[in-house]
């Protein structure tokens, strides 16, 4: 069997399914060796790891055998299959199976790292309705003497506390104590829990943190957490002025601490709410010790402390504009991440003073960066275009040079995109950006991009100052390129001749296209030159939508009827799509979409502000506001698509009441009503509503909260796929006052 | 708002996945392609990085930071979202790795990793549950993986391969290997 030669093997490439799964035949044996057993379980973890599907039968198949492993006393074997547990994750009628097993393990085992890994694979496997059930066990754990225990109850119940949140607040004298224990990990974990259990109540949570701030407490990480719940909550606390001075005063010693984490979490919080809860001078050295973050020989550290100034770069303009040249040596960086966020720094923080000198300096460079790293300044760019336009010809020079520079697709078709958007909003850059137009031309690598290029310059150049330098571009087409690109061209040359004195330049040489031995260049031709003849232009309107055009050829692809534009017309046309504002602000006109149902609800009593249930630079940007009407709440998500290659359709928002405190909603007829948004644009935005009935009483709650909806991916313009999916966004808090 | 880790992921040289774990995955991170994609990309990015011996280093992927270290033919990355804590993870990931060596006894490294994989992915479990760090202290974790005050001692496997890279821990990490099992 042996080769002569040795080949050197991966050891997980010879891990397989079929012989893992007899291998775990084992895990039966009479006698269980743990040198056999514990390999096999590795490597079926290994197996799932891998995202290797296991068929239903498979997977019960080693969950029974598993749980014969109960019966070795081997502890190494028995955290392996706490672990094996987990990953499994087994249903309900196998979980059953253990839970006594499990419960035993909690309740009595005189093992502690039984005990705690025992917990930690009830929160896992059980479901919450089951894990009640164990409420007492969990609670008993937490005020256990052994500290790992402790955590691993605590961890439980923060797991708990998303599903039962009710039942998790009657342990708060439990867990209270334990911020007396004294493994600093303990404070850590309980603080983390007293935490979830408050903090949808400002009273509580304004004296949880007085308390905690005045304990002084010294766990690192619980230190981080603690200053992160400030900056994430302090804004629905309503905190009274000492409070919020005894707050500040915590934020500015924490920036003394040793440890850089503190000092970060600290900074950040500062720099959050700078110019408006604190003074400038304590925002300042909050800056001033993340600048000195930028010298330490950490590369993690440097990083953190340029994104963190980065972030709040143009909101803290005036803080900053003195520290430039602590970022400029961060270019250089060899970590392309660090130079990045350093010139995008540098970017927005220039001035109309500087910026020459600071294009200069990046473009020395710019031969060895990578196009990710070029679209992000290019973004950039964009910014500082419209931020000051009278640099318009430095800036744009240096975006024409990326366009003609060496490059792949993704990156010019995004210079050419973010030029007719600076095209748009500064119409004085027009002429500077149909030169770079044409000089792109010249020289493009992609032909799709060329031909963009091409037909931009026929709408548009001959609004230029001087047309006629524009032309000389187009014609070299005929001469040096392809079939597709000539035709292009003759389209583009045609549309010049709209320019009085241009006309007859482009019949001379449309007249010699004629020639060409592509028979489009030659058919093109001859059509602008008829109507050149006829001196009247080709409408540039069709009688029927595109989108009609389009779903009539794809019927007629279906039926295989022959297309005719009277076929088009008949096509019912899509209603217009909705235009919501991408992030509204309090209540806006068009607050219904011209939805009936809704308008019928008049006008809302009051509304919330805004409320953002993603992070800010997710995908999908959802934000909501809530709607009060006499008999209804109605909630307005505003969802926006940050993705250019993906549209959404029928985006449901998804309340899952059960188990919460609305859940009442859900047998009442009507009590809930859900209106999708039909459509979100690739980079779009759009709205969809949850409409709830108000019931007797008052009842407020957290609602988990997901989108549902089918993706349309593009390719170009064309959909290359579609799919169904989910995508989960925070809670919404809701609040029924009747 | 806790702390939370998006994922930690093992690679080999060739950015061949050894071990991952993802954490409450987006949506683009859900199915397993996008993973392998996902983890394409990390390694790929962080190869163009020269890293100073074995120090954590860092760099941007979509909407995450990526905290990594690479070793002889191994490397280990953790992530999280752009908003966390980057010191904090990588003293999370110094913790990390801290724990593998003593547990493993030498350098980490893909013949010691792939042979008891189980160390590893105890460990990891003890590091880190739903993402959210429960303790950023390798000792301890390391104890709770060998369970040292578990009841049963068990004899110790591989009793001659002493580490000949001993650190600062060389003590503590004595202590330990008299227990570790197998």
């Amino acid at each position: 069997m042996k080769e002569g030669h040795e080949v050197k093997t991966d050891p997980l490439a010879q891990i397989e399914k079929a012989r893992v799964l007899q291998d775990s035949r084992c895990f039966d044996a009479s006698s269980i060796d743990p040198k056999e057993v514990i390999p096999v379980m590795s490597k079926i973890l290994y197996l799932i790891n891998q995202g290797e599907e296991l068929s239903q039968n498979e997977s019960t198949e080693i969950f029974f055998r598993a749980s014969k492993l109960y019966q070795s006393q081997h502890p190494h074997i028995r955290k392996m299959l706490y672990l094996l547990l987990k990953e499994l994750s087994p249903k309900e009628g196998e979980v059953f199976m253990i839970t006594s097993s499990l419960s035993r393990d909690v309740s009595t085992s005189d093992n502690p790292y039984y005990r705690a890994s025992a917990l930690r694979v009830m929160a896992r496997i059980l479901d919450p309705s089951l894990l009640i059930q164990m409420e007492r066990f969990i609670k008993n754990s937490i005020v256990d003497n052994n500290d790992t225990v402790s955590s691993a109850a605590m961890i439980a119940g923060l797991k708990l506390c998303k599903s039962h949140p009710e039942v998790v607040r009657r342990w708060v004298t439990e867990v209270q104590e334990k911020l007396s224990s004294k493994n600093l990990n303990i404070h850590y974990h309980a603080m983390l829990l007293l935490f979830e259990m408050k903090k949808n109540d400002p009273l509580a949570l304004s004296k949880f943190f007085e308390f905690m701030i005045s304990s002084g407490f010294k766990n690192p990480l619980a230190q981080v957490q603690l200053l992160r719940f400030i900056r994430y909550s302090i804004k629905t606390i309503p905190f009274d002025k000492p409070a919020l001075a005894s707050i500040e005063k915590y934020l500015c010693d924490s920036l003394k601490r040793n440890q850089d984490m503190i000092v970060f979490e600290a900074s950040k919080t500062l720099a959050e709410y700078a110019l408006q809860l604190w003074e400038n001078k304590n925002v300042s050295s909050g800056f001033s010790v993340l600048q000195l973050f930028l010298a330490s020989g950490k590369n993690t550290t440097k990083f953190a402390g340029i994104k963190t100034i980065n972030q709040y770069a143009i909101k803290c303009q005036n803080l900053l504009v003195g520290s430039l040249v602590d970022y400029e040596p961060l270019i250089t960086e060899s970590n392309r991440s660090l130079a990045t966020l350093a010139i995008s720094t540098l970017l927005k923080l220039s001035t109309e003073k500087n910026v020459d000198r600071l294009i200069t300096q990046i473009t020395q460079f710019m031969t060895e960066i990578t196009d990710d790293f070029k679209i992000e300044l290019i973004e950039s760019l964009k910014i500082l275009c419209l931020r000051m336009p009278r640099k318009i010809k430095t800036l744009l020079t240096f975006v024409g040079d990326i366009l003609k520079g060496e490059g792949g697709f993704q990156l010019k078709s995004v210079v050419l995109d973010t030029l007719l958007q600076i095209l748009q909003d500064l119409p004085s850059s027009h002429d500077l950006i149909m030169l770079i137009l044409a000089e792109f031309i010249e020289d493009c690598h992609y032909e799709i991009l060329q031909c963009k290029a091409i037909h931009l310059i026929g709408e548009l150049g001959p609004q230029s100052e001087d047309p006629s330098q524009l032309i000389r571009f187009i014609y070299n087409r005929f001469i040096l390129d392809k079939g597709q690109s000539r035709a292009a061209a003759v389209t583009a040359l045609g549309k010049f001749a709209k320019v009085p004195e241009l006309a007859q330049n482009v019949k001379v040489l449309l007249n010699r296209c004629l020639e060409d031995k592509d028979d489009e260049v030659r058919e093109r031709a001859r059509f602008y030159l008829d109507y050149l003849e006829k001196d009247e232009f080709p409408k540039t309107t069709l009688p029927v939508s595109i989108a009609q055009i389009e779903k009539a050829v794809k019927k007629c692809r279906d039926t295989g009827r022959t297309f005719t534009l009277e076929l088009a017309r008949h096509i019912q046309e899509e209603p217009e799509e909705y235009k919501g504002p991408s992030l509204p602000e309090k209540t806006q006109t068009n607050l219904y979409q011209g939805i009936a149902e809704l308008e019928k609800l008049g006008k809302p009593l009051s509304s919330t502000n805004s409320v953002i249930l993603t992070e800010k630079t997710a995908e999908y940007i959802v934000t909501m506001v809530a709607h009060n009407y006499p008999s209804c709440l109605l909630l307005q998500f505003s969802i926006s698509n940050t993705l250019h290659n993906q549209a959404l359709e029928d985006v449901v928002v998804n309340l899952h009441l059960e188990s919460t405190l609305l859940e009442p909603l859900l047998s009442v007829d009507g009590g809930i009503e859900i209106y999708p948004c039909p459509r979100v644009d690739r980079e779009g935005t759009g709205t969809a509503y949850a409409l709830l009935r108000k019931l007797e009483g008052s009842r407020k709650g957290r609602v988990p909260t997901t989108l549902k909806f089918n993706v349309l991916e593009y390719e170009g313009d064309e959909v290359v796929a579609r799919f169904e999916d989910e995508y989960q966004i925070e809670s919404t808090q809701i609040e029924l006052v009747s | 708002m806790i702390c939370q880790m998006k994922g930690i992921i093992v690679l080999d040289n060739e950015g061949q996945n050894i071990f991952s774990k993802y954490y409450n995955p987006s949506s683009s991170l859900l199915t397993h392609s996008n993973q392998k994609l996902f983890e394409q990309q990390l390694y790929s990015k962080s190869s163009r990085i020269s890293t100073r011996g074995t120090e954590a280093d860092i760099f941007m992927l979509e909407t995450y930071s990526v905290v990594f270290k690479n070793y002889n033919d191994i490397a280990i990355y953790l992530f999280a979202t752009f908003e966390e804590n980057e010191i904090l993870m990588a003293s999370l990931l110094d913790a990390i790795t801290e724990a593998l060596e003593m547990l493993y006894r030498t350098e980490i490294d893909k013949k010691r990793v792939c042979e008891e994989m189980d160390l590893m992915m105890l460990a990891i479990d003890e590091f880190l549950d739903d993402g959210i760090i429960i303790c950023c202290d390798a000792m301890s974790i390391v104890e709770r993986v060998t369970m040292r005050e578990g009841q049963q001692v068990l004899p110790q496997k591989n009793k001659k391969q002493e580490s000949t890279l001993g650190r600062a821990i060389t003590n503590a990490r004595q202590a330990i290997s008299k227990s570790l099992m197998r």
